[in-house]
């Protein structure tokens, strides 16, 4: 039986990666599915807001609304403070657990 | 003034996705059809049309927010993100602690306090290989390079002096720097 590699490393880093998102400014729910989607981080905007819910359940983003100058008023969300600090210690640890894992497995080779 | 009328393509999309999305929880629910009627308002039917193709099939969408929120119940415990506790070398005290030998060790134990501040460095994960090796290679290097451009300078008593000066400050102060610039960087990596 082929295990589906992939989506077991997407469930382990892609609240990271949205909270990295985040962190570089307020984004709303459209233009965030857009950007983990176009990175094949998830499939679809259905897998975007269970995710959110439970980033927000745990106080590490947070949701405003605001009105763009064009379009329509949009939910926007953004990183807490402990959310920050959350994203600071995934980085700490994430260098160095890539690295071993890199030197344990190594590159494909043909 | 009226607000323009919504294209049937994307009344039938929202209404679809509604249904498909039966069963989620309702703040999930919500947000998604929310989220997706704001994108797609004020838009003509045509670029409309354009927007819902990428998005995909309602029940593809529902049945990845089904799946999406279905380790919830197993209990809020199994979804949490959990951080190991943090190391020693990961508290920003140590950060504080191996700045402080890299910048002032060398005065207050020629030698053996610089070497221990980077020996700390090195020990920890805070900083980057290239940053570690910066830190070790820099300041003897500048001090080399002192050393250097002043003995080719001239000779006698005072140049000497002023030698051991730039052998001397010239490390020092490249010390001071890198210690300064690195515990900026790893004071947001640090932990608490």
């Amino acid at each position: 039986m082929t295990v589906d590699v992939g989506a077991q490393l997407r469930k382990g880093v892609v609240e990271y990666c949205i909270l990295g998102l985040l962190a570089t400014e307020p984004t709303y729910g459209w233009k965030l599915s857009e950007g983990l989607v176009s990175r094949g981080l998830i499939a679809s905007i259905g897998t975007l807001y269970p995710i959110l819910g439970r980033l927000r359940a745990q106080g590490l983003v947070s949701s405003f609304d605001q009105q763009s100058d064009a379009g329509p008023s949009r939910r926007y969300y953004r990183v807490t403070e402990s959310g920050h600090r959350q994203l600071a210690a995934f980085r700490t640890h994430w260098g160095p657990f890539a690295r071993t894992v890199h030197e344990l497995v190594g590159e494909d080779t043909p | 003034m009226t607000k323009p009328s919504i294209p049937g393509v994307v009344r039938d999309y929202l209404a679809e996705l509604d249904r498909e999305l039966a069963g989620v929880p309702g703040e999930v629910r919500q947000g998604i059809v929310a989220g997706i009627a704001e994108e797609l308002e004020g838009l003509d039917a045509s670029a409309a049309a354009s927007r819902i193709e990428s998005l995909g099939d309602p029940a593809f969408i529902a049945a990845e927010a089904r799946a999406g929120v279905a380790p919830r119940s197993t209990g809020p415990k199994s979804t949490k993100l959990v951080v190991a506790p943090p190391r020693v070398s990961e508290q920003r005290w140590y950060v504080v602690v191996t700045a402080a030998l890299l910048e002032f060790g060398v005065l207050v134990v020629p030698l053996a306090g610089w070497v221990a501040g980077i020996m700390m460095l090195w020990a920890s994960p805070l900083w980057t290989r290239n940053e570690k090796l910066i830190a070790t290679i820099v300041p003897p290097a500048v001090g080399v390079l002192l050393f250097g451009i002043l003995a080719l300078a001239g000779s006698g008593l005072a140049m000497w002096h002023a030698l051991l000066f730039g052998g001397l400050v010239g490390p020092i102060l490249a010390s001071i720097v890198i210690g300064i610039v690195l515990s900026r960087r790893a004071w947001g990596r640090a932990r608490t």
